[in-house]
């Protein structure tokens, strides 16, 4: 139970940290094409008005899905308490240490 | 033999075992002895069990990264390991060490330090004589554990007699090398989508990353030095029929070149007080479960060394 617990906590990080980096080069990227088209003369303020809304909606979207996945490995957090809490079988002597999950 | 499982997490933690231990997680491998394919606690009852016929004669064997102690298995012979050999032929008792190769081989060589003391202390027999034999990483372990702090004059390294080092990369391995340039090359572009390839490399473990200079200072200089009291022995394989052969020049044992594994300092000089023994044909891997190797190592425990000492 203690490795199914880490492996949460594994793709739970592993998630967290994925869609952070992924969300640094999505802003990088779009950043980049707002200073381009900005730097057209006479179109630099809307564009850095729709730009800073943008980054706004980028931010919003990652970090709901960074939400959504700590709730997700709360939740299976949850469900592994609940299962160690059940009542277990004879143990088996022959099962060595750490051999299961 | 451990389970499929096991190797799994064996793997895991080589990549990214440093961050599984700082983050308390469970699917960190903590340095354990291993017997029959499963951990084995450091105390005297539990040794007892798992060594029924326990000797004085102590063979230690570490493996090396991603690995875990089957790799000193021979293919096909699920019973047949230098091990085995050794316990059968000159009556050494086998003890494997398990570990979390992802951490840096400083951490692992001073865990490596305080299990073999337990060892020593827990053994159900008082060990007189301690062979230590590292693939790879393992080797590299060895010698820190050898250096951590507060081991000198430790009880079981008064107690060792050969130390065999199977490719280690003492001086660093080229592929590890080649992973620091590629992420160095990859963030001086400073493009987001370079930047994200290069922090995706780069999250392989302290442990791999201590393989690019092994032993050798990062800003060059000597290697630590050996402990002494020991027999030293590097093994080095090589892919070509000799040392000298295009093959083995370019690229080692496919994993560690011949310079690295024998310990010579760029310059051509060696490690003093020990011997470097040459086996053409035999890859990185192969190394732990080689016949040939075996019988060096067998010869040298036995006293019949014949190798190249190195002055």
């Amino acid at each position: 139970m203690k490795r199914w617990r880490g492996l949460k906590d594994l793709l739970v990080d592993a998630v967290h940290h994925g869609v952070t980096a992924v969300e640094v080069v999505h802003r990088r990227t779009t950043r980049a094409t707002i200073d381009v088209v900005a730097s057209v003369p006479g179109l630099g303020p809307p564009v850095r008005a729709v730009g800073a809304l943008q980054d706004a909606a980028i931010a919003a979207t990652y970090e709901t899905i960074r939400q959504v996945n700590g709730a997700l490995g709360a939740a299976v957090g949850l469900i592994l308490d609940a299962a160690e809490r059940l009542p277990r079988g004879p143990i088996d002597d022959r099962t060595p240490p750490g051999s299961h999950l | 033999m451990p389970g499929k499982l096991e190797r799994s997490l064996s793997v895991l933690n080589a990549v990214v075992g440093d961050y599984l231990e700082r983050r308390g997680n469970d699917l960190a491998i903590r340095m354990t002895l291993a017997h029959a394919g499963a951990p084995l606690p450091c105390e005297r009852e539990a040794l007892a069990r798992a060594y029924p016929a326990a000797t004085p004669r102590l063979a230690v064997f570490v493996h090396g990264l991603a690995m875990d102690e089957s790799c000193w298995t021979y293919r096909g012979e699920p019973t047949r390991s230098y091990g085995a050999l050794l316990a059968a032929d000159l009556g050494f008792t086998p003890v494997h060490v398990r570990y979390n190769t992802g951490l840096a081989l400083a951490e692992n060589g001073r865990l490596l330090d305080e299990l073999l003391e337990a060892l020593v202390a827990a053994f159900p027999v008082e060990p007189r004589q301690i062979v230590l034999v590292g693939h790879s990483m393992g080797g590299l372990v060895i010698r820190r554990a050898c250096h951590a702090p507060g081991s000198a004059g430790r009880a079981w390294l008064r107690r060792v007699r050969h130390a065999f080092y199977l490719g280690s990369p003492h001086l660093g391995a080229p592929l590890e090398k080649l992973g620091g340039a590629v992420t160095a090359v990859l963030k001086a572009v400073g493009i987001a989508h370079t930047d994200l390839v290069a922090d995706v490399i780069d999250l392989r473990s302290q442990g791999i990353k201590d393989l690019g200079c092994g032993l050798a200072p990062a800003g060059g200089g000597e290697l630590a030095p050996l402990a002494p009291g020991v027999a030293h022995h590097f093994l080095v394989g090589g892919l070509g029929p000799t040392e000298a052969h295009v093959a083995t020049v370019l690229l080692g044992d496919a994993m560690v070149r011949v310079a690295s594994a024998a310990a010579r300092l760029p310059a051509g000089a060696a490690v003093p007080g020990s011997d470097v023994r040459f086996f053409p044909g035999v890859g990185h891997f192969a190394l732990a479960r080689h016949p040939e190797v075996y019988e060096w190592i067998r010869c040298c425990c036995a006293g019949e060394p014949s190798a190249e000492v190195i002055p």
